[in-house]
Formats: structure tokens, sequence, C-alpha cells
């Protein structure tokens, strides 16, 4: 593995550190972000393919032992860098707007939660979550959140 | 960037994706057996070190909401306590209004006081009944504790009380003791006493005593407490003494009151005028 590897899973566990101990609690209206997904399409934005789905990999599997939800995250990460690695703009070669960021994760959250959501309701491991708050408002917090650290990223 | 080992090209991350999905459904599936258990055991144990410093501030936060909830709360039940107390209060008068009420020989009216003009030296009272209901100037106010005025005007459904805290109030009084009588007004000095007059010097008249009405002058029926002694000092000049006495009803705190339908008799009236006329 070499070292720009190693950098993004060093990343990839600060944004899971982040995620489980911050923004995990940062509930509004019962919608959480997920800066991990954030992460995860900057590798998607920045690296190929592969490299996208073992970073999904990783930070699925994590997330999964430790909110005790055993694959589910796994799945809809890796089900994400795979398909969704095609549809996301490649940094290096497009300057973004922020309204485009804001669309691009949206749109790219709205499909991980549906595959969340779907699964977590066919194997009826967390039926107490709200369906839209998960659904829409995961997306949008998510979307806020990615597009501010572009922002400042940016800057 | 890519990983060394992933250079067979878009067929591998088929495989990959395919493998870790196949994983993940295998964890879903097998969720409950006692390896995952394990595993999760340790990552609770992990992350329970990592949340630690954290839970501090969730501490805090909650601390913070808590208290913002409990003093909303306590905005509410104090506001509840207090027009508790005020019900209570009110009771306790209108029980006592009514057992006036009943032990009175004189028909009562209970009346509410719904205007305090008590600023000045021309205080006065408004009630919330009038002429509707049979209310007529000269009409006794009293609580159950003791006098506190006259009507002196009436409108349809209001009246004015002059209270014991007016100048131009007069009460032919007696001393329950020594049947010494006199009259008590207000000499707007003190708002906290009344003065009885021409009560002779060689009365003594001792501290404490209760003075209520005579029923002499026709215009209160008698035995209505007023006031207590308080203190007496001669007359200069004269024969007579001031006994200073606290009046019963204390008009800041009444809310409530009785009007005793009583009106002087028209015979001793005409029997009054003739006698000034003629002499």
């Amino acid at each position: 593995m070499n070292i720009g590897a190693m950098k993004y899973f060093l990343w990839a566990g600060i944004a899971l550190l982040l995620q489980l101990l911050i923004f995990r609690h940062l509930r509004l209206l019962g919608s959480e972000p997920d800066v991990v997904l954030v992460f995860l399409l900057y590798v998607m934005a920045n690296s190929d393919r592969t490299t996208s789905i073992y970073i999904a990999a990783f930070t699925g599997f994590i997330l999964d032992i430790f909110l005790d939800l055993w694959g589910i995250n796994l799945i809809a990460k890796v089900a994400t860098a795979f398909l969704a690695y095609h549809f996301i703009p490649k940094i290096v070669e497009t300057k973004l707007l922020v309204s485009q960021i804001f669309l691009i994760i949206l749109l790219t959250a709205l499909f991980h939660n549906l595959i969340f959501v779907g699964i977590a309701f066919f194997v009826q491991s967390r039926l107490d979550l709200l369906f839209w708050n998960y659904l829409i408002g995961n997306a949008i917090f998510t979307s806020v959140i990615g597009s501010f650290t572009y922002l400042f990223k940016s800057t | 960037m890519r990983f060394p080992f992933v250079k067979a090209g878009g067929v591998k991350d088929h495989i990959l994706t395919a493998f870790f999905i196949f994983f993940a459904f295998l964890m879903l599936l097998t969720r409950h057996d006692g390896g995952l258990q394990n595993i999760r055991k340790v990552a609770i144990t992990a992350f329970s070190y990592l949340e630690e410093p954290l839970s501090n501030i969730r501490v805090y936060r909650t601390a913070l909401q808590t208290n913002r909830q409990l003093h909303e709360q306590n905005i509410v039940l104090l506001d509840e306590l207090s027009r508790l107390r005020s019900a209570r209060e009110q009771n306790i008068e209108l029980k006592k209004l009514l057992d006036l009420k009943e032990n009175s020989t004189y028909e009562m009216l209970p009346v509410k006081i719904v205007g305090k003009n008590l600023t000045g030296i021309n205080n006065f009272l408004t009630i919330n009944a009038g002429s509707n209901d049979s209310l007529k100037i000269g009409m006794p106010l009293i609580h159950p504790n003791g006098l506190v005025g006259r009507v002196i005007a009436v409108s349809a459904n209001y009246a004015q009380i002059m209270p014991y805290l007016n100048p131009l109030f007069r009460v032919s009084a007696r001393i329950q003791k020594t049947r010494a009588y006199g009259v008590v007004s207000w000499e707007t000095q003190n708002i906290e006493e009344l003065v009885m007059n021409y009560v002779p010097q060689t009365i003594p008249v001792e501290i404490g005593s209760i003075v209520e009405t005579s029923g002499y002058s026709h215009e209160y029926p008698v035995n209505i407490p007023i006031g207590q002694v308080v203190r007496t000092e001669p007359e200069p000049g004269m024969q007579t003494q001031r006994i200073y006495l606290i009046p019963f009803v204390s008009l800041n705190e009444i809310a409530e009151a009785s009007v005793i339908k009583y009106t002087t008799d028209a015979e001793i009236d005409s029997l009054l005028i003739n006698t000034m006329e003629n002499y």
C-alpha cells in the first residue's frame, strides 16, 4: 500500500472519529450529518474507483461495528462508491461552484440513504429510525456540512 | 493514486464490490453470533474510552437544557401558586362574608371592590353594585373584620364608597367596655389611625379596647366593629380626650365586602328636622 493510500485511510479514520464522537450527536429534527460520506465523496472525486471502494468498505465496516448495524453501512457505502463513482466530477478537472457541490452531495446522500433505509427496513435492524428524517433530513444536513467544508477548503 | 494490487482494471471493482456486499450480507445474517458480539464488545470498550471526555460536554449541555426547562416550569408553578394563594384568600374572605350574612339581622349584599382610590386625602372605593341592586346613598359597607365606609354615590351598576380614610367621614361610636360615646373620624395626618373625639376625660379608656358603632346617628347599625384603641391624649383646653384607634379593616387589602341594606328611619329623620327647626 503506498503512502497516498495510507493518507486516505488516515483521513478516513479522522472522519470516522469526527462522525462517531461529534457529528452523530449533532441531531437536528431527528437528522444527523454524515461526514464519512462527505469524505468518501472527496475520495471519489480525487481518486480511482477501486480506492474509493476500499475506503467505503473500511469506513462502512467501522461504522457498522461501532453503531451495531452489521453490514448496513458497508453495503450502502460500497454500493454508493461503486455506482455513483462515474457521476462524481473530478476536482482536478473542474472547479465547481458551492451550489453544484451541494447538489452533488445531496443527490449522492439521497442515493446512499435510500440504500441504507431500504436495507434497514429489510432486516428490521433500525425500525426506530424515521424514514423521511433519515432519507431527506440527513441528506440535506450532510450536503450543508459538505458545502461548508468545500468552502472552507477552497479559501 | 492506486493500490498496487488493483491494476487489473474495471473488473476488479465489480469483484471487490460483490465481495464486500457479500461480506456485509454475511455479517447481517450472522450478527447475533458470538464472534461478532465479541468484536462489538471490544468496539464498545474502545469507543467508551474515546467518548468519555466528550460525555462531560454532553452532560453540561443536558444540564443547561434541564436548567432551562426547570426554570420555565418554575415560572409556571409560581404563577399557579400565586393564583392558588389568591383563591385561598378569596375563599377565606367569602366564607367570612357568608358567616356575616348569616349572623346579621339586616339584609346584606355581597359586593366586589372594583376600584380603589387610596392615593391621597379624598379616598374612595368603587363597588360592583348599584341602584339595580337596590343600593341607596348612605348604606354602610362592611367587611367581616369591621366597618369600611358608606355609599355616597350610586349609578345603575356601580356605587362609590367613602371609606373611613376620608376627612369627611364621621361615625357615631362607642367603646365596648365603658359604653363611652364619641365620634370617630380621620384626621389625615396618619393613614393608620382614626380618632375618636368627644369622650370625657373622666372616663378611663383602656388600651386595646374595641370601638364599635353606637347606632345613635341612625346612619349605621349598632355593634359594627371599627377599631382598637392604641393610645389616648387629653384634648388641650377641653374636658374631653382624643382616643386613637387602629381600624380593623385594611383598605389596601380588602377585595370583597358587603353592603348592609340599612336606611335611616324616616320618622326619626323628620323628628330631628322638626326639633332643629323649632329650637
